[in-house]
């Protein structure tokens, strides 16, 4: 039988997911765990998930290949072949395979959770639920599973089961960190402060990592605009964890947002500092941007805002702040037209969200559907036009007025001047 | 839906014996609720000016069962009475003419005011062409009548309120007063159609000192709409130009109540617009150049208001130190929110901001139990009650009693309150602009109506004058252009200013 450890984080969300996501990895006959670590057999590789060292990974992805064809009923042949495509950039491919072996081994617990916590890292919550509650109703006795069962009903917000689930993780493992860390951010959300604030002090008992649990704890007092608090917390965190965007991009908040005012030059302070370990994050950009419109940078704030908006996956509402600053600055003509376009896009959002409504009412109604198309190449929303037709289904796309659009869509998906809003 | 939103209350002194009365709103059951109905009505309170209100409902002319919201008093036909527009969430609003001897008389589809079919929130009066007959703003909330009601559902699969976001918006509408006690609906010849509706709060402001009130409506997950009066009878929407429409983030807040003042003695009036919880109530300080900045944060407005649910709201200077307060009235809009958000509660504390000159400071604490008692408040008013200088507060609550605070100790510093009686321009004199010069502090206020959250407050002006004890100047610049100036006035005491009648050395 395979076993499976911890090894690494595989995914964006390191602060709050301290050994949440990690992915199991083979290591041939060894194996780590959060809580009870055995040493490889062999030294570890440099290649990320990679256990077998002493083959290329061409060799060795052809010899798990061998072994899963030669093993077709064994499930963790093919297993191994698919956490290998998952840990050398195939995650397509691992995909692929996962769903295969869980749709041809339905009773693999394994197989369950493999899938399960890919969903979980690709930020498909919804998709990873099914695979993870079934493998945590097959292995009560493994914490680390019952712990993704939980994190993907807390991302459901599913609270009240994502609580079950991390405390049954806890009675399998009761100084499983993991566990109490996503109870913290269980009541964080639904819970109350005290609810959280204790949870956060029993993996702090217990986490080799404790910034995690300072930060919760920071946010947690920030969203109470306790600014003292919430300072001391974050200062614990960035104690252990200096090198983490997310610490500082809050401290910026902190500073900016609680006191008055009087902190401003430090939270602008903060946010680059956030921005130099996170240099293409575009909320810590506008957050940016925003802090130095307060301070009346108004040429840097434009700078901060234009950089935001190039990696914003909604950059429409920064078209106001962009809007602002420019006016601000002198650039009159820049910033009204940046204020035409804020305007556009709320004219689009406005009747997109009625289209959309009409067309999750009755799925059917092609008209409604063309009728988006046509709203989205009035206001260059391409991408979204391109994406409402090839929702429509293979018979409707024989239709003169799917063609028709079609080519304009085409057409346009050239280079274009201004922003794309979703 | 509108259970949840309402009432709203007002000071009016209908009786002109120079105490504000109390006018409180009321909602009513559904239209198909027969059996165990309640005939609830609006009730109006004389102040005995023994510290004692008496019910005087009765016989009054306003035992008219209906879902009132919003108030707004103005004498209409400057015939010196003040009268009542009253919006409601089903049916028509209503007018009601204050005929004297405590009695008013329904006039409203004689005026044209009916606003039917529309769900009816915050009003104001404002003589937007200053001819000086007060015209008529009505904010309209959205589509929703209980039969197009939309179930949607918490969590647990129980049914609660939907966000406004499911209905479409209705926008304001604007009224002009012809005479003769008729209105004519203007809102398209206005240019006010396009506005994009969910309207809860109202204020009137001159924001670019042009001796013109342009209008704020305070909108809820929809723009802020700054209407800038054009001079002509049209209104241009500008809010997104000036910097209120939305929060800094780019995105629309949930705006409840909305009130206008000179925070910094700039001569400007800013803007203080409340919110839903999470969300952090909007300053927005006006700069002078026709913009506006979300001072939220920089002002000390945003910290504390983050937890609240803030809906009635104006700035007064309760401590009469020469410097514009803020009171904000909050309650959550979910009776179960603890179950969902446990750190939040239904009933909440009012917040009181006291401004330092160049901040506010949340000091509710320090101002006696009953202020920060929780309540499910929505609407807040002020006046001074007790005659003694210094204001009082009224805040009503949905489901629950009101409470009346008298604010006690508030009169350490001395003080004027300036009643204008308008000649040539409407009678209240709203739009009227005050400023007051004592010593070192230079103030501005405005007459208005409107602002707070479905309620108004009394239209005199109260200036804090701190240790002052002389007014240097006092200059009242009048709708109809006049401009009076009165100069070394005496501290503690009501002036009466009637247009065009100022004496020098009064």
């Amino acid at each position: 039988m395979l076993r499976f450890c911890y090894q690494r984080f595989w995914g964006t969300e390191k602060a709050f997911l301290l050994g949440l996501i990690a992915f199991p990895v083979l290591v041939g006959s060894g194996c780590r765990t959060p809580n009870a670590v055995s040493p490889p057999s062999s030294p570890p590789s440099t290649a990320p998930g990679n256990a077998l060292p002493s083959h290329s990974a061409e060799e060795t992805r052809a010899r798990l290949a061998v072994q899963a064809e030669l093993a077709p009923e064994d499930p963790d042949a093919a297993l191994r072949l698919a956490l290998f495509d998952r840990d050398h950039d195939a995650v397509p491919q691992a995909e692929q395979e996962l769903k295969a072996i869980h749709a041809h081994f339905p009773a693999s617990a394994e197989a369950s959770y493999q899938l399960g916590s890919l969903y979980l890292n690709l930020g498909h919550p919804e998709e990873a639920a099914a695979p993870l509650l079934a493998a945590a109703a097959r292995e009560q006795g493994r914490a680390e599973i019952q712990v993704l069962a939980a994190l993907a009903c807390f991302r459901l917000d599913r609270s009240a089961e994502a609580e079950r689930y991390a405390r049954a993780a806890l009675k399998v493992d009761p100084n499983n960190a993991a566990a109490y860390l996503l109870l913290a951010r269980v009541y964080s959300s639904h819970g109350t402060a005290a609810q959280s604030q204790a949870a956060i002090q029993e993996y702090l008992k217990r986490a080799s990592d404790p910034a995690p649990g300072y930060y919760l704890l920071a946010r947690m007092y920030y969203r109470q605009a306790d600014a003292a608090n919430a300072e001391r917390a974050l200062q614990r965190a960035l104690q252990s964890d200096a090198d983490n965007g997310d610490y500082w991009a809050l401290l910026g908040h902190i500073y900016g947002d609680l006191n008055n005012g009087a902190r401003l030059t430090e939270a602008i302070t903060a946010y680059k500092k956030a921005l130099a370990l996170k240099p293409h994050d575009s909320e810590v950009h506008a957050s940016l941007g925003r802090a130095l419109m307060r301070g009346q940078h108004w040429e840097e704030a434009t700078g901060e805002l234009r950089l935001a908006m190039q990696s914003a996956p909604d950059p429409g509402p920064l078209l106001y702040s962009l809007g602002h600053s420019l006016l601000r600055a002198g650039h009159s003509d820049e910033g009204r037209s940046a204020l035409n376009q804020y305007q556009a896009y709320q004219e689009y959002i406005r009747s997109s969200a009625r289209l959309k409504g009409a067309i999750k009412a009755n799925p059917q109604d092609r008209e409604s559907r063309y009728a988006l198309v046509r709203l989205c190449l009035r206001y260059h929303q391409y991408g979204a036009a391109r994406a409402t037709l090839n929702a429509v289904g293979p018979l409707g796309r024989k239709e003169t007025a799917w063609q028709k659009l079609n080519k304009e869509v085409e057409t346009a998906l050239s280079p274009h001047d201004g922003p794309d809003f979703q | 839906m509108p259970e949840s939103e309402s009432p709203g209350c007002a000071f009016v002194d209908f009786d002109g014996d120079g105490r504000p009365d109390i006018l409180l709103l009321n909602g009513a059951d559904w239209p198909e609720v027969k059996a165990g109905r309640q005939h609830t009505r609006v009730a109006l309170y004389h102040n005995d000016g023994n510290g004692k209100f008496t019910d005087v409902t009765r016989g009054s002319g306003l035992e008219i069962e209906m879902h009132a919201m919003g108030v707004a008093v103005g004498d209409y036909d400057n015939d010196g009475r003040e009268d009542l527009y009253i919006t409601c969430a089903l049916g028509p609003s209503h007018l009601f003419h204050n005929e004297g001897n405590g009695h008013f008389k329904e006039v409203t589809q004689q005026a044209g005011v009916e606003n039917a079919g529309h769900w009816g929130t915050s009003c104001a009066w404002v003589d937007y062409d200053r001819d000086g007959k007060l015209d008529l703003i009505v904010g309209n909330y959205c589509k929703w009548t209980p039969a197009t009601d939309v179930a949607c559902k918490d969590k647990d699969g129980k049914k609660t309120y939907c966000t406004p976001t499911v209905y479409g918006g209705e926008p304001s509408r604007l009224y002009h007063n012809e005479g003769h006690g008729r209105f004519r609906d203007v809102t398209r010849s206005a240019g006010l159609t396009h506005l994009p509706g969910k309207t809860l709060g109202i204020t009137i402001l001159d924001y670019d000192d042009d001796g013109w009130p342009d209008i704020v409506l305070a909108n809820d997950t929809e723009p802020n709409c700054l209407l800038h009066n054009e001079h002509n009878g049209t209104f241009k929407e500008v809010g997104l130009a000036a910097g209120v429409a939305l929060a800094d983030t780019g995105t629309p807040r949930a705006g409840m109540g909305i009130d206008a003042g000179d925070i910094d003695n700039s001569g400007r009036p800013s803007l203080l617009i409340s919110s839903f919880s999470g969300e952090g109530f909007s300053l927005f300080q006006n700069q002078g150049n026709s913009l506006f900045r979300d001072a939220g944060a920089d002002w000390g407005i945003h910290a504390p208001s983050l937890q609240r649910m803030g809906w009635g709201l104006f700035f007064f200077d309760y401590d009469l130190d020469g410097h514009l307060d803020a009171l904000v009235a909050n309650g959550h809009l979910y009776a179960e929110v603890a179950r969902f958000h446990p750190d939040l509660t239904y009933a909440e504390a009012p917040l009181l901001f006291h401004n330092t000159g160049a901040r506010f400071e949340e000091v509710s604490a320090s101002h006696g139990a009953d202020l920060i008692r929780p309540l499910v408040a929505r609407g807040a008013a002020y006046a001074d009650i007790d005659g003694d200088g210094d204001l009082d507060v009224l805040l009503t609550a949905n489901d629950g009693a009101p409470r009346l605070l008298r604010n006690d100790g508030g009169n350490r510093n001395h003080w004027l309150r300036v009643k204008t009686v308008g000649v040539k321009s409407n009678r209240d004199g709203i739009g009227a602009k005050l400023v007051l010069e004592a010593g070192a502090l230079k103030q501005t206020r405005w007459v208005t109506s409107g602002s707070s959250y479905l309620s108004a407050s009394e239209q005199i002006v109260t200036f804090g004058l701190g240790a002052a004890t002389n007014v240097d100047r006092l200059t009242i610049t009048w709708p109809s252009g006049q401009v009076d100036r009165y100069t070394h006035l005496k501290p503690d005491r009501v002036l009466i200013a009637r247009e065009g009648m100022s004496k020098v050395g009064e």
